[in-house]
């Protein structure tokens, strides 16, 4: 009984291996992409337009640091991302798991006691790709940053697969 | 005979008493008054790089000025806007493109030594053009239909924003000097006339402002150098007060084809 679970457990793990193995070939070493996007704070409610430059270190695997400059209703916002991303699958529907470390700067306008607030937290999250063209692409992204207030980003935006 | 005569007099009365109300409301109209003219400088980078057959990015960055509170004419005294429009442009056929995108802008302060203005405020907008191109005689004419949804605020300390819709059209003609056409090395003349009207809760005026501008200007490879004077005309916050401004504009466009530069990647790992 226990050796059959085990075994099942093998099959079930050498299937996922393979499907993954199988779909883990679309992004290759040296690829570099553009992002343009627009981003949202969930539980801060602010909104603001987002860069990130992407580059695959290995195959699969992108480091993908952006800048995005915020709206809120007085004083300013900016938010600094350092992501990690891993790719599952290829073609046109490309679909990936995010890690890594976030600034969130927040300057308050008439807050004589807070001036300035800067919280740095770590960043999980997923998201998806669709390539219209060859050149050209659709990005819908979800990240959590624990460390700041469990705050949850939204972005939908373009890229231009440069290579 | 007295009734018809008390009927006129009451007539002649009310008559005589609504002439002489649209009398007083004719007085109370504004009066039209143009403030002294003052300067400014605008420099820009304009990107514009052809992704694939049919889409562009276009982007602009401009450097903005304006003259010193103690000196209308000297263009520069002051610091006026970091403007940045980018955006994704669509090519329909070689005479009709639609631009989609963001603009954000740097709004800095009137006065820079009055503690209650914020140094500078953030302007996001979102815009679309829709360009019409066409060719009279070696003449290229542009008509530029572009419509702004801006978000926009004051620079005092806790001023809020406001939301306003912007509608432009600018007419353009680029007139080459010499040679028969717009080509490479070619010197050219370029008038434009661009008409602004904005529409928003707080508005006051739905005419914003009219903006000639005459620039010379010359192609070489890929870059394109123009400049020029702007003269522009147009009502402020308060009705019957209309400003008009001199503006040196000074700009440079590049532009590239990235269809010939995207390479092949080889993959460094072998497929299953």
């Amino acid at each position: 009984m226990v050796m059959n679970i085990k075994i099942k457990y093998l099959f079930l793990g050498s299937v996922m291996w393979i499907l993954l193995s199988h779909n883990a070939f679309g992004q290759y070493q040296e690829q570099i992409r553009l992002h343009y996007s627009n981003e949202y704070g969930l539980g801060n409610n602010l909104f603001g337009f987002n860069l990130v430059g992407e580059y695959f270190l290995i195959d699969n695997l992108s480091f993908a640091p952006s800048a995005t400059i915020l709206f809120p209703a007085t004083g300013k916002a900016s938010a600094f991302n350092f992501n990690a991303r891993y790719y599952f699958t290829e073609e046109d529907i490309q679909l990936y798991g995010l890690a890594g470390y976030g600034i969130f700067r927040r300057r308050y306008e008439h807050n004589p006691e807070l001036n300035f607030d800067n919280r740095g937290s770590i960043n999980l999250g997923a998201g998806v790709l669709y390539k219209i063209y060859d050149e050209i692409g659709l990005n819908f992204e979800i990240k959590v940053q624990p460390q700041n207030n469990g705050e949850v980003w939204l972005k939908l935006g373009m890229l231009y697969y440069i290579n | 005979m007295s009734k018809k005569l008390l009927l006129l007099s009451l007539l002649s009365w009310i008559v005589c008493w609504e002439g002489f109300g649209q009398e007083v409301e004719e007085s109370a109209e504004p009066v039209r008054r143009g403030l002294a003219p003052t300067t400014e400088s605008w420099n820009g980078l304009y990107l514009k790089f052809r992704l694939s057959d049919r889409i562009f990015w276009y982007q602009e960055n401009h450097y903005r000025r304006r003259n010193s509170i103690a000196n209308r004419a000297d263009f520069i005294g002051r610091m006026s806007q970091l403007y940045n429009r980018a955006g994704f442009v669509y090519l329909f056929n070689d005479q009709f493109e639609v631009t989609v995108g963001p603009t954000l802008v740097w709004n800095f302060t009137p006065d820079p030594d009055d503690p209650n203005y914020e140094n500078s405020t953030l302007e996001p907008r979102l815009w679309h053009q829709w360009l019409l191109t066409q060719s009279i005689a070696g003449v290229k004419i542009l008509h530029q239909f572009r419509f702004e949804h801006r978000f926009k605020r004051d620079n005092f300390i806790g001023a809020e924003y406001a939301y306003t819709d912007r509608y432009r059209y600018k007419i353009t003609a680029y007139i080459p000097l010499n040679k028969p056409r717009m080509e490479n090395n070619t010197f050219f003349l370029a008038p434009s006339n661009e008409i602004f009207f904005e529409t928003g809760k707080q508005q006051i005026d739905v005419l914003e402002e009219n903006r000639v501008y005459t620039a010379i200007g010359y192609t070489y490879n890929n870059f394109m150098f123009f400049g020029g004077h702007m003269w522009t005309y147009g009502p402020t916050n308060n009705p019957g007060i209309y400003r008009n401004r001199h503006i040196i504009r000074l700009n440079i466009m590049y532009t590239l084809d990235f269809r010939g530069r995207r390479t092949p990647v080889t993959r460094s790992l072998p497929s299953l």
